[in-house]
C-alpha cells in the first residue's frame, strides 16, 4: 500500500465512522422525542377525554 | 448539572468540534512541516495522521476514565444515576479507541515497514498496540455484556466491575512503551517520552489543537449519548404508564 492510499483510507474511514455515529445519534434522538411527545399527548387525552386534540 | 446547562454545553461543544476540525485541516495541510523533503521519513503524507491518532487515543482514555470513576461511584453508592454516564462514556470511548486503532494501523504499516517483517504483523505484535487492542476488546465485551444481562442493578454492578478492571489497560498502555525496550511505539508526550520522537514547538501547538478538538468531540458525543439514554428511559416509562 502506498503513502497516499494509506492516508486516504485512514482519513476516510475515520471521517465516515464519526459522521455515521453522529448522524445515528441525532436521528435516534429525534425519533425518541417524537415518540415521547405522542405518548405524552395520548396520556393527557386519556386523563381528559373532552380536551381538544 | 441542570438539563438546560447540559444542552448548552452539548451544542457549544458541537460548534467547537466543527471549528476545531476545520482548523485542524488547515493546520495539517498549511502549517505542519512538509516531511516529503526528509529522506528518513518513509511515508510523509501518512505521518500527518500524527494530528489525529494520538488525540483520538487520549480522548478515548479520558472516556474510559469517566467509565472507571462512575463505575467506582456505582460500586460505592449503588445508585443507578452513576450507571448512565458510565455506559455513555464507554460507548464513546470505544468509538474513539476504534479511530485511534484505525489511524495507528495505517500509520504503523507505513512507518514500521522497514523492519523487514510483514507490515500488519509488525504493527499487531508491537507491545503497546497489543495492550490497546486488549483495551478495545475489553470495552467491546463491556458493551456486549450490558446488552446480555437483565435487571438494571445486576447489569450496573457487573458492568461497573468490568469497566473498572478494563480501565487498567490504560495505564498499562502508557507504561508498556516506556518500560519495554522492544517497543517500536514512540512516546511524544508525558513523562518518559522518547527524546528522538520529540516534536517541534510548531507541531506541539497543532497537537494541542487536535487534543482540544477531540476532547470537544468526546464531550459532545458523551452528552448526546446521555440525552439519548434519558429519552429511552422516559419513553419506556411512558409506554409502561400507557399499557393497562
Amino acid at each position: 500500500m502506498n503513502d497516499i492510499t494509506s492516508f486516504a483510507l485512514a482519513f476516510g474511514l475515520t471521517a465516515a465512522l464519526l459522521a455515521a455515529y453522529m448522524a445515528h445519534l441525532e436521528r435516534r434522538a429525534r425519533r425518541l422525542e417524537q415518540a415521547l411527545a405522542t405518548l405524552q399527548a395520548a396520556a393527557a387525552s386519556d386523563k381528559n377525554p373532552h380536551a381538544p386534540r | 448539572m441542570k438539563r438546560a446547562t447540559e444542552d448548552r454545553i452539548r451544542i457549544a461543544t458541537l460548534w467547537a468540534t466543527a471549528v476545531g476540525f476545520v482548523g485542524l485541516a488547515y493546520l495539517t495541510w498549511f502549517v505542519a512541516p512538509d516531511w516529503s523533503y526528509q529522506p528518513d521519513v518513509a511515508a510523509p503524507l501518512t505521518r500527518k495522521l500524527l494530528f489525529f491518532h494520538p488525540a483520538s487515543a487520549w480522548a478515548s482514555f479520558a472516556a474510559y476514565l469517566v467509565t472507571f470513576v462512575m463505575g467506582l461511584a456505582y460500586l460505592n453508592e449503588r445508585d443507578l444515576k452513576f450507571d448512565r454516564p458510565a455506559r455513555a462514556a464507554a460507548e464513546v470511548g470505544f468509538l474513539l479507541n476504534t479511530v485511534a486503532l484505525v489511524t495507528g494501523t495505517f500509520w504503523g504499516i507505513q512507518e514500521w515497514a522497514k523492519t523487514g517483517q510483514a507490515s500488519l504483523a509488525t504493527v499487531y505484535s508491537e507491545p503497546k498496540v497489543l495492550v490497546v487492542v486488549v483495551l478495545w476488546l475489553t470495552f467491546a465485551a463491556y458493551l456486549l455484556l450490558r446488552r446480555m444481562i437483565d435487571g438494571p442493578e445486576r447489569r450496573a454492578r457487573l458492568a461497573a466491575a468490568f469497566g473498572c478492571i478494563g480501565f487498567l489497560a490504560v495505564p498499562a498502555s502508557f507504561l508498556t512503551s516506556r518500560l519495554l525496550a522492544t517497543s517500536l511505539h514512540p512516546d511524544i508526550a508525558g513523562p518518559g517520552k522518547n527524546p528522538d520522537a520529540a516534536v517541534s514547538t510548531n507541531v506541539g501547538w497543532i497537537l494541542l489543537w487536535s487534543a482540544v478538538t477531540f476532547l470537544a468531540l468526546f464531550t459532545h458525543l458523551f452528552l448526546q449519548r446521555l440525552r439519548l439514554l434519558r429519552l429511552e428511559e422516559a419513553v419506556a416509562a411512558a409506554v409502561e404508564q400507557e399499557s393497562p
